[in-house]
């Protein structure tokens, strides 16, 4: 049944993955394009111009054999990083470059390569000594299954917590850390205004029946206001061009390295009981700038807590939080290559958890999608200052959908307490959403610098759209991919 | 007074006349650089896919919400985290593995965007 779409689908190897009996949910000519990857040369963590030793340069490549010099990927690129005139062949310019892939996935000839780790991970898979642990991001589950002939938006959770399983994987659901995130950078963002707009030196708040203490002194040095840290190309791109901005970045770790750091430490003491230094991490992400974020020299919180605590012999390697990032599409491959099907069976409407790190929040979830971050962190941060859920938990007017910027302002309520220290009986709680930095950040970030602003909290995504069109996730034929298909003769710059 | 002038055509352009030539080569151009312009304006709002994507992560919102929690802190496993592990929110230990630090890049003077 599904040769009939294997003429199209460049992908689906019909003898190799079983049927599953729902093949007509598959759409006729629904095929993706491939992305070419080539593995980590022996130079890539030298160093120099704006890496560090250790960090990964040159994770997105373009192969002058393929250019066109179309110039499609000058006109996404955030950071003016490519370089080549109009019909001359392009190349990237590293030091410029924050790995955001959106040339990637927009290039209509399939000219750009990304670097791929799946061979690393097969091999650590089949060790047995290992626990390999599969940290999965949230918009990877609505694109996954277009590389096996689905339409994009599938909703893929259930089917693939099986899949990777079956492949050896343990899971920590990424959006287990994204809840983990809301819960550390709300309360930043909450400390951030109790210093800045109540001038409050000490907190107390009440979270799960216990008060929790918080001392604000040192908030002196973290200004409003508060730009989300969870993108790792945008803080590439504040690093490389905003410097003045780092004071207000959130110092919360993207959910990624937090869930790195807690399933190395807390993973594998509490919940897996295994040796740490045996525990390798792989982020499935739809980012190629995590691939680089994950080699960020300082990113071995884990091993240095490890060691100072007596859990690993104090002449143990240094080991990074994420050992390795696979992007969607290194995900599809990596079941090809296993013969696994991730898009089996048809049961993502009921949710049953087996594991700790399987249990996410709805918040969570829309981490993937432009305000989404902070759609959940305003429905834990209402929670928390008024004391009670709100009507709705759908904060609609903060949604970016495909909107540049979206601003809004949110009346909270407060509790009783919160008014005492205050003073007030409302709080407007002013928030920005930046979707795609192109074009749209600047007067934000600039606002923010000169102390002008308006908003408490804003958040920035490198693509348009959010997450769910990062650089790592499948190249839709929706996009401009179908344009060299049908171009009679292959053109050359 | 002067003569007036005549144009006439050249034999040569019976089949075409020049005027009918330019007429096609005209409409050719427009209609090649009308088509180029419809086919940039494509280019930039390909963003269907974006939006059904989009959809599917607030599907999952939908599902997620009911049969687990609607936000971060009613995950019933996040307090057994910070009970078990990370004690409280920005707490010592969630302060070493759970946040960082950022360095400007370039120490001199950023780069121009």
């Amino acid at each position: 049944m599904v040769s009939t779409n294997s003429k199209n689908n460049k992908y689906v190897a019909t003898k190799d993955i079983p049927n599953d009996g729902i093949v007509s949910k598959q759409v006729k000519g629904m095929s993706v394009t491939k992305v070419n990857t080539f593995k980590e040369p022996p130079d890539a963590r030298s160093g120099g111009g704006t890496f560090r030793k250790g960090e990964l340069k040159g994770i997105i490549r373009i192969n002058p054999k393929r250019c066109v010099g179309c110039d499609t990927c000058t006109k996404v690129c955030p950071s003016n990083a490519i370089a080549g005139e109009l019909g001359v062949t392009h190349r990237i310019e590293l030091d410029r470059c924050i790995n955001c892939g959106q040339c990637l996935i927009n290039c209509p000839f399939g000219a750009i390569e990304q670097m791929s780790f799946v061979d690393e991970v097969l091999s650590k898979l089949n060790d047995k000594n290992k626990t390999v642990v599969a940290i999965i991001a949230p918009a990877v589950r609505v694109a996954l299954a277009e590389e096996f002939g689905y339409p994009p938006g599938t909703l893929t959770v259930n089917r693939m917590y099986r899949a990777l399983k079956e492949a050896g994987f343990k899971i920590y659901d990424n959006n287990f850390a994204a809840d983990q995130t809301i819960l550390e950078e709300g309360t930043e963002l909450i400390a951030r205004i109790a210093y800045w707009l109540f001038g409050l030196k000490e907190l107390e708040i009440e979270v799960w029946g216990t008060k929790a203490k918080f001392n604000l002194e040192h908030f002196e040095h973290k200004p409003l206001p508060q730009f989300t840290s969870c993108c790792p190309a945008w803080i590439r791109y504040v690093e490389l061009y905003y410097p003045r901005l780092i004071p207000h970045l959130s110092s919360c770790k993207s959910p990624q390295q937090m869930a790195g750091a807690t399933a190395k430490t807390y993973g594998a003491l509490k919940v897996w009981n295994v040796k740490p230094e045996n525990v390798y991490t792989v982020g499935i992400m739809p980012c190629t700038a995590k691939i680089f974020e994950a080699s960020r020299p300082e990113m071995c919180n884990a091993w240095k807590w490890l060691k100072e605590n007596g859990h690993i012999p104090e002449n143990t390697p240094k080991f990074p939080d994420v050992d390795a990032v696979l992007t969607t599409r290194d995900l599809a491959e990596l079941f090809r290559r296993l013969k696994i099907n991730p898009v089996m069976g048809d049961d993502e409407e009921v949710r049953r958890p087996q594991e700790d790190f399987e249990y996410y929040s709805g918040g969570a979830t829309i981490f993937g999608t432009s305000g989404g971050v902070m759609e959940a962190a305003i429905r834990t941060a209402y929670c928390v200052l008024a004391g009670k859920e709100p009507e709705s938990w759908d904060f609609v007017e903060v949604r970016g959908y495909t909107k540049g910027v979206v601003k809004a302002t949110i009346p909270i309520p407060l509790s009783s307490e919160f008014r005492k220290l205050t003073g007030a009986d409302v709080f407007d709680l002013k928030v920005c959403v930046v979707n795609g930095i192109k074009n749209h950040i600047d007067a934000v970030v600039e606002d923010a610098i000169a102390g002008r602003s308006e908003f408490h909290f804003i958040e920035v995504m490198c693509c348009p759209g959010g997450c769910v069109n990062g650089g790592g996730q499948p190249v839709n034929p929706m996009g401009t991919s179908w344009i060299d298909p049908i171009l009679p003769l292959p053109l050359k710059a | 007074m002067s003569e007036k002038k005549m144009y006439v055509e050249k034999p040569a352009s019976v089949i075409i006349s020049r005027r009918t030539f330019l007429k096609i080569v005209g409409i050719g151009i427009a209609a090649l650089a009308i088509g180029t312009y419809k086919l940039t304006d494509i280019i930039a709002q390909r963003n269907k896919y974006i939006k059904i994507r989009q959809a599917g992560q607030y599907k999952d919102d939908q599902i997620v919400r009911n049969q687990i929690a609607p936000a971060s802190h009613l995950n019933r496993m996040i307090p057994k985290f910070y009970r078990e592990f990370g004690e409280q929110p920005l707490s010592e230990i969630t302060e070493e593995l759970l946040h960082t630090h950022y360095e400007p890049r370039i120490k001199t003077f950023p780069l121009e965007v």
